[in-house]
């Protein structure tokens, strides 16, 4: 199944972790990943609606 | 099961788990005369919330062993392409290359070969370990001639850790592929499994995500091979039981799990929670808010447990054991956070109060001891004629008596759902993998001997983790301890000697404020003051016991592993390391 004569190659380590980047490289097929919401943000939309209702009176 | 299967199971469970914590809560509530009215009401509350969660542990398994086959999952020829996708940080490449060599190699031998990619997706950070991975890749590359079929990339930012690694990989490359196996750098699959996933992701088309069970191998020590034998013998039940439950809103361990690419990318790029970690910044436990993003958005998520040949290594020691459990702790309790998040399953919802409460129980027992052990103290005079005209004198009830009572039932929700696997396994032939009858039975009964001396370890390690987070300490995000696992006495001594202070400081308040608890207490304070030795004695080398079918009946792909790590044995690390010197050959 494998070549028992497997030698690393006699590179720098620069240019070694340039060719593993270079041969490795993936596929470029882009895909969306639309940024998920998990938190509620209803305190900031409560307190809006409460400075609505609360606006009129305070100016009165 | 049928589509009304899931509430049914979860009916059953949630009920019998509160009846049995009633039960608990009135034991010790009920005839409140022991001590003042504030410490009974606590301890009876905090014995209902921790007998709750082991009800709930045992009504898993008595579900799982509940007759009744399941639907035979639907499939189809997969056409389009999978990328398995192995996230790596830190790990030893040389270790995690050979899986994939292994596994590669399996799936040529399919006809279905051309179907798969292998993508090693890289968070290392250090310098030594970044050029390792270069020169073990190149190595892999060359072994299996896989140049355009294995990819290598390594991110200069680790934004997301493992699930932002996940979905620079979907952004950058995921329109190439219809689904993604997503491994761990220790997990092994073998080819049969692999494709025969992509049948049942190809078979249901609402299917966005499909988890196997993977099984714990290749453990030599003690404690790692009475946890591989435990989830050989016992995972496969309860993940039955986990798995009716759910039903299609199911679990998402991170790993050895298939995803329709499309509905992974649609729903779960993830978010940074405000405010700084650990309850703010980057989702710890990426898995399960994935699993229920996924739910979120209509897609299934499915734990066949029928899937074998899916395989994990496990830590081989407590403290490794201890080290990961702090990671997960405070990604569970992160997850409390998330409880209220807009949209999500009400069994979603749930799943997380689940893993908060894992943790958070150890809290629950170690309150439930320290109350039970001062209650004397604050002991009330006796009414012995509490009835007007009733001449016989009415005795307080016996703590002993109580504590008696307590420690059966916790025995029987903790020994008994094993001992009844292991009867199952026998009746029904599963036991030849274990070695046979008598070893399984050996085996299981070692195995609750070994659990019941380390829980109480458990039980400090978890509540120095709970109490850590909930004091905002980030765990940060360490290297996985993979491999030998043997540990030195000193080194037991100095991570756990806290442990063994604690045991003496509650023996000795136990002896001064409720002599007659003493006795009762040697099983929690025993082991945990003989801590050191017991983490130390664990993790040495055990072959006697604990035998498990990957052992008596190995899957070829771990015989293809040890192929490809024979072969490429006379390569030592720091020949990877430093590839200027000359190379030697087998």
């Amino acid at each position: 199944m494998l070549d028992r004569t497997l030698s690393l190659p006699d590179l720098d380590t620069a240019r070694l972790e340039a060719e593993a980047a270079e041969r490795g490289a993936l596929p470029d097929a882009p895909l969306a990943m639309p940024r998920q919401r998990l938190e509620r943000t209803a305190t900031p939309a409560l307190l809006a609606r409460l400075r609505a209702l609360l606006a009129p009176r305070l100016d009165a | 099961m049928s589509p009304t299967g899931p509430m049914r199971a979860r009916v059953a469970a949630l009920g019998a788990s509160l009846a049995l914590a009633a039960g608990a809560f009135t034991l010790f509530f009920a005839q409140r005369q022991t001590g003042g009215l504030w410490v009974e009401f606590a301890r009876s509350l905090l014995i209902l919330m921790a007998t709750f969660w082991l009800s709930w542990g045992a009504a898993q398994a008595v579900l799982g062993l509940w007759p009744g086959r399941a639907r035979a999952p639907r499939r189809a020829e997969p056409q389009g392409r999978c990328a398995i996708l192995v996230p790596v940080h830190e790990e030893d490449p040389r270790a995690t290359f050979s899986r994939i060599a292994a596994m590669d190699a399996a799936l040529a031998r399919m006809p279905q070969a051309g179907l798969f990619d292998f993508a090693v997706l890289s968070d290392t950070r250090s310098a030594q370990g970044a050029t390792r991975e270069a020169a073990w890749y190149l190595t892999l590359l060359r072994a299996r001639d896989a140049e355009g079929r294995i990819f290598y990339r390594r991110r200069t930012s680790n934004a997301g850790r493992k699930a932002g690694n996940i979905e620079d990989f979907i952004k950058s490359s995921g329109a190439a592929y219809e689904y993604a196996l997503i491994l761990d750098a220790d997990s092994l699959m073998s080819a049969e499994t692999i494709i025969e996933m992509a049948r049942r992701m190809a078979g249901e088309p609402r299917l966005g995500l499909l988890q196997s069970l993977p099984g714990v191998i290749r453990a030599g020590s003690v404690f790692g091979r009475a946890m591989q034998f435990s989830a050989a013998l016992h995972s496969p039940i309860f993940a039955r039981g986990v798995a009716r439950l759910q039903g299609e809103t199911g679990p998402f361990w991170g790993h050895n799990a298939m995803v329709r690419m499309r509905a992974f990318a649609e729903s779960c790029a993830l978010p940074d929670l405000a405010g700084p970690p650990p309850f703010g910044g980057h989702i710890l436990s990426h898995d399960y808010v994935e699993a229920a993003l996924l739910a979120r958005a209509g897609w299934i998520v499915r734990l066949d447990e029928d899937l074998a040949g899916s395989y994990e290594e496990g830590p081989e020691n407590i403290l490794a054991h201890a080290k990961r459990d702090r990671r997960w702790c405070q990604g569970n309790l992160q997850h409390a956070r998330l409880l209220t998040a807009p949209g999500l399953r009400p069994w979603s919802r749930f799943v997380f109060l689940q893993g908060i409460l894992a943790y958070v129980s150890s809290l629950f027992w170690l309150g439930f001891l320290a109350t039970t052990i001062i209650a004397p103290a604050l002991r009330v005079e006796p009414d012995y004629f509490p009835l007007p005209g009733w001449s016989f004198p009415v005795l307080p009830p016996n703590e002993t008596t109580r504590t008696a009572g307590l420690i059966i039932g916790v025995l029987g929700l903790l020994i008994l759902p094993k001992l009844m696997i292991a009867v199952q396994a026998i009746r029904s032939g599963r036991a030849a993998g274990f070695g046979g009858s008598v070893r399984l039975m050996a085996s299981t009964l070692a195995e609750i001997a070994l659990s019941s001396v380390t829980a109480p370890i458990f039980l400090m390690f978890q509540t120095r983790s709970v109490l850590q987070v909930l004091s905002g300490r980030d765990g940060g995000w360490p290297a996985s301890a993979r491999g030998e696992g043997r540990l030195g006495l000193v080194e037991s001594w100095q991570a756990s000697r806290w442990i063994s202070v604690a045991g003496l400081a509650g023996l000795a308040a136990t002896w001064r404020l409720s002599p007659e608890l003493v006795g009762w207490l040697i099983p929690v304070a025993g082991p945990m003051i003989a801590a050191p030795l017991v983490i130390w004695a664990t993790s040495l080398p055990c072959r006697a016991l604990f035998a498990v079918p990957s052992e008596t009946r190995p899957d070829p792909i771990l015989g293809q592993q040890d192929e490809v790590l024979a072969a490429w044995a006379p390569l030592s690390d720091s020949e990877a390391a430093h590839p200027r010197q000359e190379p030697q050959h087998a």
